[in-house]
């Protein structure tokens, strides 16, 4: 063999080598049977199949890149301000990207509402509390489930014991007038 | 020299050439799968081939918005190949400009549910207003949004970023992506790669019976010392309890207002001087972890009917590492029952309330976080309106406020029952589609995981005035939508009422408590027929993934209907306190509950954390023991009356590197206001870790 003949045949060597190192040490060994095989395409519409509209000499053939695997080297710097740029300058802050999400078009907003010149009256028994009865933090429903026929025993069923009437008898639970609710 | 011309391999030459050649073959061959481990799923990554107007096919120009800007596949030192792309924007008012795959069936890279995939590109570029963003291609509704992965730094210099994906959800066959461009600049890419990166799920087992899909509850062998009415995760892991007066008129004449904080550590509680009544108040975390907490109770109502609850002006500070209240100044009007929403900004909104004479607080109350005080009601933008007690306004994605029609008494807001309330603009815009919007009171709505994919569900309610059962409704909306309307969602489950009784197809619950969870669900629990009255014993699990229910969740022993909370500890488990029925007692009962996911195998280790605040649209290293599923920011609950309206679950796309992982937290500071938060991920397992805490601003 010549001299440039065994350098020929040298270097190829050392680069299938080389491949056969690559194959076996580079990560990504650690990906799980479950990864999918790259899908192909079928439909004839595939622009890289079809004979596209690059030019008269057609679509350039594909070049098909080596896969990509993260590694220690080659995975994203972490963009962490405090990492240096290539240019030594501090990083400049990042603006929030915001989406245009929700514009409601056509929704008219509702119609503005003027300074107050009153309050925005509530009714005192906000908290659907009957506080006639019983004391503050008892809640004596002001209105009863549909279809309850008896109040007191309603309630009993709940845990009140009788209970003093506060103020009016406005739902007829003190029939005998003692002020004590559903003691009968 | 003679005339015969040599070969440029002798026989000998060729024949070990063979045999250099079957070597190779054979070594290849005998390393199964790797080739399809990298494989690259993208059509045309590297922008080489062009069509007619030089534009790389199976791509496309994409954005939104004014701005003055120019695509170019320029040849100007590539990264690899003959071409890259670079988008100029020279000038931007609104909007973004972006490369984007194809949105079409050739083009797209095709996608398995369930999977995750790195995607990676080379990039240059001046600005940092930068993001890669994905579309999935659902079979149902077409191509739609998904999710923004990852903001890149600017680099003179060529420089790779990847990102794995979350599971593609279900129901999506293809997804495309691309690097957003969204301020003035110049960015170039090139060499895009997309792989499967999809983990193997290890064999799990449980052996702890029903407790395997259910969770269990465990009622603690102590009682809290104070009325857990208002609960508040701290950024120490501890949970702040307020009771005030506690809903006990005889505490409130006698000036006793009771904090306690409990530590899940030591399992033990320690309490607070507490300087007024905060029972009926509203709180949130601020974003240095200290909780501001607004109004109160100034007064319960007269039996004589002459005047209801009164709410204070009060407002404090709650500081976590002091154990301690400070008093800022005092709000613009009394707030009894009042919102409390954090913004983008770190500042705070409170709408609604009862204010000093009983009369509804139609002021727009505006926390300022730096001057750390509540601004004059000349200062704050006001509308006038008035928004009902302990409204649901839940921040969205550019700083609006969806008002989700959860609230507690009485009827809904006049109108549609739900609205999006833009505090700069002044406006409220409706929102329809809220079924039975009457019947929401003590309903509770959560911004649904991943924030990022603004959804919002709202939870069965009934109503105080009519006292009809509480219905099992729920409600989803897509604030992603144009203009999002409200749809069904699927029927609460059916659950059972005292003495084992199953409830009517119709029942359902209000005052129900909703919380999210690390592996992304929403537990759903708690909850009454009526108001203060007839507990419901139901549980169940909400997918988001799928909109639906998983029903017979273990329920909690204790009754947990008005003024209970449930809430997310750091541990993953969920702690549960409270009940006040209608006879004016009050269970003083701790329950917590163990999920599903805490049966099924080794907890993940977050082994370290890179120190250091959390600025937007950065990156922080973690290390961890094992593969990771999914990574997550979880913001600590401040709840109270089935309502916390900001409580989040942020999704932290992964860069991943073996066991160290770069988490990619969003730029947009709406999607996660500044703050403390519970740093989770999952392992592949489908168990989350323990919760590191992580503070953003």
């Amino acid at each position: 063999m010549r001299g440039a003949r065994r350098t020929l045949l040298g270097l190829g060597l050392l680069g299938v080598l080389a491949a056969g190192v690559w194959l076996v040490a580079a990560p990504g060994s650690h990906a799980s049977p479950a990864v999918a095989p790259a899908p192909r395409p079928t439909d004839s519409t595939w622009p890289l199949l079809a004979a596209g509209p690059a030019g008269p000499a057609g679509p350039a053939p594909v070049p098909v890149p080596p896969p990509v695997t993260p590694t220690a080297a080659a995975t994203a710097v972490p963009s962490s301000p405090a990492a240096p740029n290539p240019g030594g300058a501090a990083a400049p802050i990042v603006q929030p990207f915001v989406q245009d999400f929700a514009g409601q078009p056509g929704v008219k907003p509702l119609k503005p509402l003027p300074s107050p010149t009153g309050t925005h009256f509530v009714r005192p028994n906000v908290d659907g509390c009957d506080h006639n009865y019983g004391e503050i933090t008892q809640c004596v429903p002001w209105t009863f489930p549909p279809g309850t026929t008896d109040k007191c025993a309603w309630l009993a069923e709940r845990g009140f014991q009788p209970l003093k009437v506060a103020a009016a008898d406005r739902q007829k639970l003190d029939p005998d007038g003692n002020k004590i609710a559903c003691d009968d | 020299m003679n005339g015969r011309t040599l070969p440029l391999f002798s026989r000998r030459d060729r024949i070990r050439i063979a045999q250099v050649v079957i070597v190779t073959l054979v070594l290849v061959l005998a390393v199964p799968g790797r080739s399809l481990a990298g494989a690259n799923l993208l059509s045309n990554p590297g922008l080489e081939v062009v069509d007619s107007t030089g534009f790389p096919v199976c791509w496309e120009q994409s954005g939104w918005g004014d701005s003055t800007h120019t695509y170019e596949v320029t040849h100007n030192d590539p990264h690899g190949g003959a071409n890259a792309m670079r988008v100029t924007v020279s000038a931007i008012t609104s909007g973004d400009r972006k490369a984007l795959m194809l949105e079409n069936p050739s083009c797209a890279p095709n996608v398995t549910p369930g999977h995750q995939y790195d995607l990676s590109t080379w990039y240059k570029t001046t600005t940092p207003n930068t993001v890669m963003t994905m579309f999935r291609h659902d079979v149902a509704q077409g191509w739609v949004y998904w999710t923004d992965l990852a903001t890149l730094t600017t680099s003179t210099a060529w420089k790779q970023q990847t990102v794995r994906t979350p599971l593609v959800p279900a129901g999506t066959d293809q997804i495309v992506w691309g690097v957003t461009i969204y301020g003035a600049g110049t960015l170039q890419t090139d060499d895009y790669s997309m792989v499967d990166a999809t983990q193997a799920a290890p064999g799990t087992s449980c052996s702890a019976g029903p407790a395997c899909t259910a969770g269990a509850w465990q009622v603690m062998p102590f009682s809290s010392p104070v009325r857990g009415i208002h609960a508040v995760v701290l950024k120490n892991g501890n949970v702040l309890l307020v009771a005030g007066s506690g809903n006990d008129p005889a505490a409130f004449a006698a000036g006793t207002f009771t904090t306690a904080v409990y530590s899940p550590r030591t399992g033990t509680f320690t309490t607070v001087p507490t300087p007024a009544d905060l029972f009926c108040s509203g709180h949130v975390q601020l974003a240095d972890g200290r909780v501001l907490i607004m109004g109160g109770n100034k007064a319960y109502p007269a039996a004589d009917g002459s005047h209801g609850y009164e709410g204070l002006k009060d407002s404090y500070i709650f500081d976590p590492d002091t154990m301690g209240y400070t008093k800022v100044n005092d709000m613009t009007a009394g707030s009894w029952y009042p919102s409390a929403t954090v913004l983008g900004n770190g500042d705070v909104i409170s709408l609604g309330g009862l204010g000093e004479d009983s009369s509804g607080t139609v002021a727009t109350q505006y926390f300022t976080g730096a001057g750390q005080r509540w601004l004059s009601i000349n200062e704050a933008h006001q509308t006038w309106s008035f928004w009902g007690l302990y409204p649901s306004m839940v921040l969205m994605q550019d700083g609006r406020l969806f008002y989700t029609g959860s609230h507690v008494f009485g009827n809904g807001l006049p109108g549609t029952g739900a609205s999006i309330y833009d505090y700069h603009a002044s406006t409220i815009t409706p929102v329809s589609g809220l079924q039975r919007k009457d019947e929401r009171d003590q309903s509770m709505s959560v911004l649904l995981p991943p924030a990022q994919d603004q959804r919002v569900l709202t939870i069965g309610g009934g109503n105080i005035n009519s006292n009809p059962d509480a219905n099992r409704l729920t409600d989803l909306i897509d604030l992603k939508q144009a203009t999002p309307v409200y749809q069904p969602g699927p029927p609460l489950p059916g659950g059972t009422m005292t003495g084992g009784i199953p409830q009517t197809a119709a029942q359902g619950k209000m005052y129900v408590s909703a919380v999210l969870l690390p592996d992304g669900k929403v537990f759903e629990t708690g909850g009454a027929l009526h108001n203060r009255a007839d507990p419901v014993y139901e549980a169940s699990m909400f997918d988001p993934a799928t909109n639906t229910f998983a029903a017979g969740m273990a329920t909690d022993p204790v009754p947990r209907g008005y003024h209970s909370s449930a809430f997310l500890l750091p541990d993953g488990r969920v702690m549960a306190v409270g009940n006040n029925p209608g006879d004016g007692t009050f269970d003083m009962r701790v329950s917590v509950y163990t999920p599903p996911y805490l049966f099924k195998g080794g907890r993940p280790q977050i082994l370290s954390v890179a120190g250091g605040p959390w600025a937007y649209g950065t990156t922080k290293q973690i290390t961890v023991d094992g593969p990771i599923l999914k990574a997550s920011l979880i913001r600590p609950e401040a709840v109270t009356h089935s309502s916390d309206p900001n409580q989040r679950y942020v999704d932290l796309p992964m860069t991943v590197t073996g066991t160290t992982i770069g988490l990619n937290l969003t730029s947009n500071p709406n999607l996660a206001p500044p703050g403390w938060y519970m740093l989770y991920v999952v392992g592949t397992n489908g168990v989350p870790s323990v919760a590191q805490w992580v503070q953003v601003k």
